[in-house]
């Protein structure tokens, strides 16, 4: 018990002179003139843009957006929604973009990667070969070439590429039956929406319409 | 990116944001850069496009060159620099100054001129939207391209027009939309969409890119107005007087049915002509002192241009490849039951 009290405290520290507080000081005070610079800088520019009648600001997001959105597969989109409600379609867009290509891009990538792996010489220097290519193309690159030189050369609606009754690939992109599991389902109607076209250029409108350009070009 | 480009950007962010407002003068910083700086489109036959020698040419650039004219006197038709920008971002780079005036085939509105500090000076050019369409399709009205996908350029009127209409209709399209002008034709032309739509005259100038141009047509319909003009900045009244009047210049002597170019060297010497047209002439009165121009600042324009009518007939007339009549358009002079009409230069 007396050992305990004879422990030799550490003299007291004049808090000023710590090495602590003086770089929280210092960290304040950097933070301080960091946000205060930023927050003039924002003011400068926005009474420069008022001076110059140049509305800015985000309440743009609240107005109506007055256009429309092509590709749909969540949440409606009609011209009285606002931008707001336009930025969200963009972003579930991307979102259903991302996911599909995640789930398609692990098992590309993962049969690729055991394929580098095989025995087999050809196979394992194929892949080897797909991956040293690929690896340092620009992927806005591959984009382009994707829907400038691979889509662009699929069938007009027309002569569109079919499989069984309900299945259409062409340069709109790929239409498919959507399940829709009611009485009495078992296929999907063809309404005739659009006057003077073959049948086949008629749109599903049960249809779900997944489209490798309409991402591109409408997120 | 190198850390000095990084720098780089950053100090002029820095100098664009710290910089007080200046007051704008854009006449005197044109008059010592020595040549207007111009907004033009990317290409669009009849308004701005490159000719083959690399030119730019159209009735939106005799805008640019007349205003040239009218500031640098003889030969002042070529000092101009060409800035081609999309629909997209042409407003943005006007208001951040890289060119003063924007001459590329943009509607006036309301929401343009009043909310993003833009001034319009005038209509060049009286347009409204159509519909073109393969003639395979076999349709001969809008009102039957129900559920058709629709290629358009974003950010302009033409995307808003078309939700209005197909909404008012109660048709449902689908909207296919590009930034530029070139990839919405291109896709129309590939297949990628059944109907393409922007102003009729674009509409007529893109027909003669397409691959089989008779293989397509232009819908009757006229959905929309689309008076289009040159825009300035907000803020700098003098620099836009100057743009609107140039204009009105070019349309006053149209009415007066006088010729320009090379006949006005007669015409200044001529003491028999009426009051306006010495005045336009800058033989008598101070129109150009006015507008902080040389008293020929008229003179010049309609020397090195032409007048309104000389520039509708070589761009866009029923000669020109677009070949749109201008008797019984709007684009006709007010005399002739058409809209283009000069407040009085005096």
């Amino acid at each position: 018990m007396n050992i305990q009290t004879n422990i030799i405290k550490p003299p007291k520290q004049d808090i000023f002179k710590s090495g602590k507080f003086r770089s929280l000081v210092i960290q304040a005070i950097v933070m301080v003139l960091f946000i205060g610079s930023v927050l003039w800088i924002i003011n400068n520019a926005a009474t420069n843009m008022k001076a110059n009648g140049i509305a800015h600001g985000f309440d743009f997001l609240w107005e109506n957006s007055m256009f429309d959105i092509g590709y749909l597969p969540f949440i409606d989109h009609t011209p009285i929604h606002t931008y707001f409600h336009a930025f969200i379609v963009g972003l579930l867009n991307t979102i259903l973009v991302a996911v599909i290509g995640i789930f398609f891009a692990t098992i590309f990538g993962f049969l690729v990667g055991i394929g580098r792996l095989s025995d087999n010489w050809l196979v394992s220097r194929f892949c080897g070969f797909y991956v040293e290519f690929f690896r340092n193309i620009p992927l806005l690159l591959q984009l382009f070439f994707w829907y400038h030189a691979v889509l662009r050369v699929l069938p007009r609606a027309k002569n569109s590429l079919q499989a069984g009754d309900n299945f259409y690939l062409n340069l709109k992109g790929l239409f498919l039956p959507k399940p829709i599991p009611e009485a009495g389902f078992n296929s999907v109607l063809l309404i005739n929406s659009f006057k003077g076209i073959p049948p086949t250029e008629q749109y599903l409108t049960n249809g779900n319409m997944f489209s490798p350009c309409s991402p591109i070009t409408s997120v | 990116m190198k850390t000095s480009n990084v720098l780089k950007i950053f100090a002029s962010i820095l100098v664009v944001l710290l910089g007080g407002s200046a007051v704008a003068d854009t006449l005197s910083d044109t008059q010592a850069r020595g040549h207007v700086r111009c907004g033009v489109s990317q290409g669009l036959p009849g308004f701005s496009n490159p000719d083959a020698d690399g030119n730019w040419v159209g009735i939106d650039v005799d805008v640019c060159r007349a205003v040239a004219a009218a500031i640098f006197g003889k030969g002042g038709d070529e000092k101009v620099e060409y800035f081609p920008v999309s629909a997209k971002e042409r407003f943005t780079k006007l208001t951040a100054g890289e060119y003063d005036i924007l001459s590329r085939n943009t509607t006036w509105t309301l929401s343009r001129d009043a909310k993003i500090g833009l001034t319009f000076n005038g209509v060049n050019f009286y347009d409204g939207q159509g519909f073109m369409v393969p003639k395979a399709l076999g349709i001969t009205s809008a009102l039957e391209l129900d559920g058709a996908s629709v290629c358009v350029n974003t950010g302009t009127t033409t995307e808003l027009n078309l939700a209005d209409y197909f909404r008012d209709n109660g048709m449902s399209y689908e909207p296919v939309v590009f930034e530029k002008a070139d990839e919405v034709l291109a896709a129309y032309d590939s297949g990628r969409c059944d109907v393409h739509t922007t102003d009729k005259s674009g509409l007529a100038a893109q027909r003669t890119k397409l691959a089989q141009p008779d293989d397509h047509m232009v819908l009757g319909e006229t959905i929309s107005k689309e008076p289009l003009g040159p825009v300035t900045r907000e803020g700098d009244e003098p620099w836009s007087d100057i743009v609107f009047w140039v204009l009105n210049a070019l349309i006053t002597w149209d009415e007066l049915g006088l010729e320009a170019g090379d006949a006005l060297k007669n015409t200044v010497g001529d003491t028999s002509q009426g009051a306006e047209v010495k005045r336009i002439l800058g033989v008598e009165g101070e129109t150009g002192a006015h507008l902080g121009l040389d008293k020929d600042w008229a003179y010049w324009a309609l020397f090195e241009v032409g007048h309104y009518g000389d520039m509708y007939e070589r761009h866009v007339g029923i000669n020109s490849p677009l070949e749109l009549a201008r008797d019984g358009s709007p684009n006709a002079g007010w005399k002739k039951g058409g809209l283009i009409y000069a407040p009085p230069i005096r």
